[in-house]
């Protein structure tokens, strides 16, 4: 068959004069593919996405819905598992299958808070000043407790008394640079774990 | 999605492969002729719905009572499955013309309204010769759609989708091996109608393309273009509250989309006829500058390609 000279199926206004359905006398009136007209498309995307959650790395499709604008901000209306997804083949854990509610929760963070020593209050900070207080803190404690050379005078390059904890749906260049970054400061307890 | 009802079997699907390659119900036509009868309860293209209600069940008698057809070549149907060709390519065999046998039993079988214009289909196409019918045939198989009479093809393409869905029953598919990216129908080469997503068991969310022609279904990743297989940024548009459950699959790559019939929206949904009863839906992707590639071989669309 040759697929170059297929014809599109062309369903529109005009052409219904010319369809099966007026050739057999049984269009529906003109004014009816005029009507038609004035219908207004509705936008749903689907996006895959990987469950946050745990290790297991579930597939995940993600319904959004927005004001049909190129750039505007999608709004996420349902999520179920990705039934083409080899590893959870479309089922989700009770957690997972409650997402939608952990995407919309009021109580979700969105900005950097502190909680000073001694205090029961959270306040909250600018990114600049987050960014500025944990390179102060981590510095100052691997100042403090870093280990350069063990008992016997080898070179070890220790820092044990901060440790890590990664994310682990993130990609594999990204496990990369945390590894490196983590790694080269001497910190040794390091993991990675879903849900941060 | 939330709220779902396990169905025995869900749970343990999960460690096994869904099926690839699903053959149509026996009951097919029937299902549809009840649908179509249904839909075109308070439709505005009602009168065509119900036509083709009679068309499908005289489709389902066919294939309750098929006429004798020569045996396939056996050679032909095994070497086609070990190496991934389709063992009933519409192209070769709509030729071959074994499938007029069933074009007869169709018009013995079809009960002709009292309207003008189908009965002087009906007549055109039983009065053709056999070389005018598979002319006729090629055409619509191959997408020409105006170089045959629109009047004729809804019959004609009743005819041929019989034909091949019987012999479709007929073979085992036990060795038809799972491809990625397939396009068209691994049973008969034919492009896909539209996409189905199941709702129950162990397909529960997978997306089957239903063929046009011999209504097999084959499983197709979902959020992936049917024509140019691109996955970037897929829309999904559809009219306010999707009725009939349908949404259509747009890809920006190739600006062609296909209608996808969402079982869950409408459980007692049926591919075919969800696709006839939202032409409106068609008509609007028209109007904003989408293709369609995918056919429906009951109707002959008019718009010229």
């Amino acid at each position: 068959m040759d697929m170059n000279r297929r014809q599109f199926f062309k369903v529109c206004g005009v052409g219904l004069g010319a369809s099966s359905m007026a050739a057999l006398g049984m269009a529906p009136p003109a004014a009816y593919a005029e009507s038609i007209r004035h219908f207004k498309l509705t936008n749903t995307r689907e996006t895959r996405n990987t469950c946050p959650y745990c290790s297991v790395g579930c597939g995940l499709i993600l319904y959004s819905q927005g004001s049909g604008g190129k750039n505007v901000a999608q709004d996420i209306i349902h999520i179920e598992g990705d039934a083409d997804h080899p590893v959870n083949r479309g089922t989700l854990c009770p957690k997972g299958a409650g997402l939608l509610d952990f995407v919309h929760s009021p109580n979700r963070l969105k900005y950097p808070e502190v909680r000073e020593a001694g205090s029961n209050e959270w306040k909250r900070i600018s990114w600049d000043d987050a960014l500025d207080r944990i390179a102060k803190l981590v510095k100052d404690d691997r100042d403090a407790n870093f280990i350069e050379k063990n008992d016997q005078g080898q070179i070890v390059n220790r820092w044990l008394s901060t440790g890590f904890l990664a994310a682990s749906a993130s990609s594999n260049e990204a496990g990369y640079i945390t590894h490196k970054v983590v790694r080269s400061l001497g910190i040794l307890a390091f993991d990675n774990q879903a849900r941060v | 999605m939330s709220g779902t009802i396990l169905e025995p079997g869900q749970i343990e699907a999960a460690a096994s492969k869904p099926p690839f390659f699903n053959l149509p119900p026996r009951e097919l036509f029937i299902l549809r002729a009840e649908r179509l009868e249904r839909l075109a309860e308070s439709h505005p293209m009602g009168d065509y719905l119900r036509l083709l209600a009679g068309v499908c069940r005289a489709q389902q008698q066919v294939l309750d009572n098929p006429p004798a057809l020569p045996p396939l070549d056996a050679h032909r149907t095994r070497e086609c499955l070990a190496h991934g060709m389709p063992p009933l390519a519409a192209d070769t065999l709509v030729r071959e013309g074994a499938w007029l046998a069933v074009l007869d039993a169709w018009l013995e079988a079809y009960q002709v309204p009292a309207n003008a214009a189908v009965e002087a289909a009906i007549a055109q196409l039983r009065d053709a010769d056999a070389g005018q019918r598979i002319a006729w045939a090629t055409a619509l198989l191959s997408g020409q759609y105006d170089t045959l009479p629109a009047a004729l093809v809804p019959f004609l393409g009743a005819a041929l989708q019989v034909a091949w869905t019987h012999r479709a029953l007929g073979l085992d598919f036990a060795s038809l091996r799972e491809r990625e990216d397939q396009t068209h129908c691994p049973c008969c080469g034919a492009p896909a109608m539209a996409g189905v997503i199941r709702h129950r068991g162990q397909m529960n969310g997978l997306r089957y393309l239903v063929c046009s022609l011999c209504s097999g279904e084959w499983h197709y990743v979902r959020l992936k273009c049917s024509h140019c297989q691109s996955t970037k940024k897929l829309d999904y548009l559809h009219l306010e509250g999707s009725p009939q459950g349908v949404k259509a699959e747009v890809c920006p790559g190739c600006n062609s989309y296909l209608k996808l019939l969402y079982l869950e929206l409408a459980p007692d949904g049926e591919t075919l006829s969800a696709d006839l009863a939202t032409l409106d839906l068609d008509l609007l992707l028209d109007q904003q500058g989408h293709q369609r590639q995918a056919p429906n071989l009951l109707l002959a669309p008019g718009g010229e390609g």
